[in-house]
């Protein structure tokens, strides 16, 4: 499952967030506002990926284990899915 | 892991924060194109707006790729909201093309119109790729009081249709009256129009006196509130005071530190009305001119009668209509003055 296309990702300041392009603003307005995290993970979601790699590359870089990171990206990706930017 | 809210909170509260860190480290998030100095109205009490002559001895207006080069190096500064201006913003003949590409970097993108050139053939590629936001100024609820503010006899009528296409594909719209006193009369009007339609309206009686060689008459035509009756006011909440009171003028500005305009023909300002401190950008690039801007506010004068006035804490003290009133932010003026006096007397019922 991956991020719909059509986004970059910034970070100003400390601050991250991923910006609608082109047409993709006609179905999201505005930005969606992430922490680093987020920004991270949003990344891993930008490529066409498992969710096994992404609880991988979640492990690599997260001092977490397996089952926190996997709850952890099954609730990012809920919200993901409730501001609409995710596609399949 | 908790549930580290990958999502940073809600966007007002982002924004707020975003909004603290610029300003605390200098980042340029607020940017504002001011596109061109032409328009297609000739509105009387018009800041801007500048004729074929003026324009020529000024410079010329920049084209895209110039544009699109300022906006690649203000998107690795930081700029965030990008607002697209004028004069008219809809007569740049190329002007779709400068939007699209810049809706490909990154922004959140503001248009600000008359509204009068948004037919259906804008609308066919604007909705396809809308914009954050868009705002027409209204002049008036009818064609009469269109042709007396803006010179233009069908204006009302088209404008009406414009926001009916806009609202249709579904953009972020509203509506900012200017009011004078050629269209005072039409205020209740033009908010029943706004209700009609559905959008949202607020209007504003503060009229900037023209800068940078425009030379329209704002005195001419401003609404003096100041002559206004006391007991107009007399119903009017009162809390206990209106305004904080702001050691420098800067401070309370929402641009210091954050935003800049480039004007239609280079130069980086603070805010469309101060026209001093300018950078060339074309000559100092867009970091140079953006740190040159910054330093150069550190020396803007402050009105010494100011610090002692009883009236600060009810005056805006705005340093950019400040300057454009009285020629520089360290003067002041007595009509610019009265405003806070009038508006203290009221609040002190005086
Ligand atoms: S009323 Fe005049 S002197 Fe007083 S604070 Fe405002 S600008 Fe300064
Ligand atoms: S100078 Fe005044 S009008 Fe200009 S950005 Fe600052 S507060 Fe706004």
């Amino acid at each position: 499952m991956k991020v719909k296309s059509g986004f970059i990702l910034r970070k100003i300041g400390s601050k991250y967030m991923a910006v609608p392009v082109g047409e993709r603003t006609r179905d999201v307005h505005g930005m969606v506002a992430l922490n680093e995290t987020g920004a991270f993970i949003w990344q891993l979601l930008e490529e066409d990926r498992t969710g096994e790699e992404v609880i991988e590359k979640i492990l690599e870089e997260y001092d977490v284990d397996r089952e926190t990171a996997a709850g952890a990206l099954a609730r990012f990706k809920a919200k993901l899915a409730e501001e609409g930017v995710l596609g399949e | 892991m908790s549930d580290c809210d990958f999502l940073a909170g809600t966007l007002d509260h982002f924004t707020e924060e975003l909004k603290e860190i610029a300003r605390r480290d200098a980042i340029p998030v607020n940017g504002i194109f001011e596109l061109t100095a032409r328009c297609n109205f000739d509105c009387r009490m018009c800041y801007v707006h500048l004729t074929p002559d003026e324009i020529r001895k000024q410079g010329r207006e920049l084209t895209n790729a110039e544009w699109l080069a300022i906006a690649e190096k203000a998107r690795e500064r930081g700029m965030l909201e990008l607002t697209l201006t004028g004069g008219e913003i809809f007569v740049r003949r190329d002007f779709r093309e400068l939007y699209t590409e810049l809706k490909q970097m990154g922004f959140l993108i503001n248009l600000m119109s008359n509204g009068y050139l948004v037919d259906e053939r804008v609308m066919e590629w604007l909705a396809e790729d809308p914009p954050y936001a868009m705002r027409f100024t209204l002049y008036g609820a009818s064609n009469e009081t269109y042709r007396a503010v803006t010179g233009i006899p069908d204006g009302f009528d088209r404008v009406s249709h414009a926001i009916d296409l806009v609202k249709e594909a579904d953009i972020p719209f509203y509506l900012m009256g200017l009011i004078i006193k050629e269209n005072n009369a039409d205020l209740l009007k033009m908010y029943e129009f706004a209700r009609e339609k559905k959008v949202y309206f607020r209007h504003s009686i503060a009229l900037v006196p023209p800068v940078r060689g425009a030379k329209q008459d704002a005195a001419a035509h401003r609404v003096d509130f100041t002559k206004f009756p006391k007991e107009a006011f007399k119903d009017l909440p009162k809390a206990e005071r209106i305004y904080r009171h702001h050691p420098r003028q800067l401070l309370d500005c929402a641009h210091y530190r954050r935003g800049f305009v480039v004007t239609w023909n280079g130069k980086m300002q603070l805010c469309s009305f101060l026209s001093d401190p300018a950078e060339d950008v074309r000559e100092l690039g867009f970091d140079r001119a953006w740190e040159k801007l910054l330093s150069d506010l550190e020396q803007l004068p402050e009105p010494e009668k100011c610090g002692t006035c009883r009236y600060e804490g009810f005056c805006r003290r705005c340093p950019g209509v400040l300057a454009a009133e009285s020629g520089s932010t360290g003067r002041v003026t007595d009509s610019y003055c009265r405003q806070a006096e009038f508006v203290y007397g009221i609040y002190h019922n005086e």
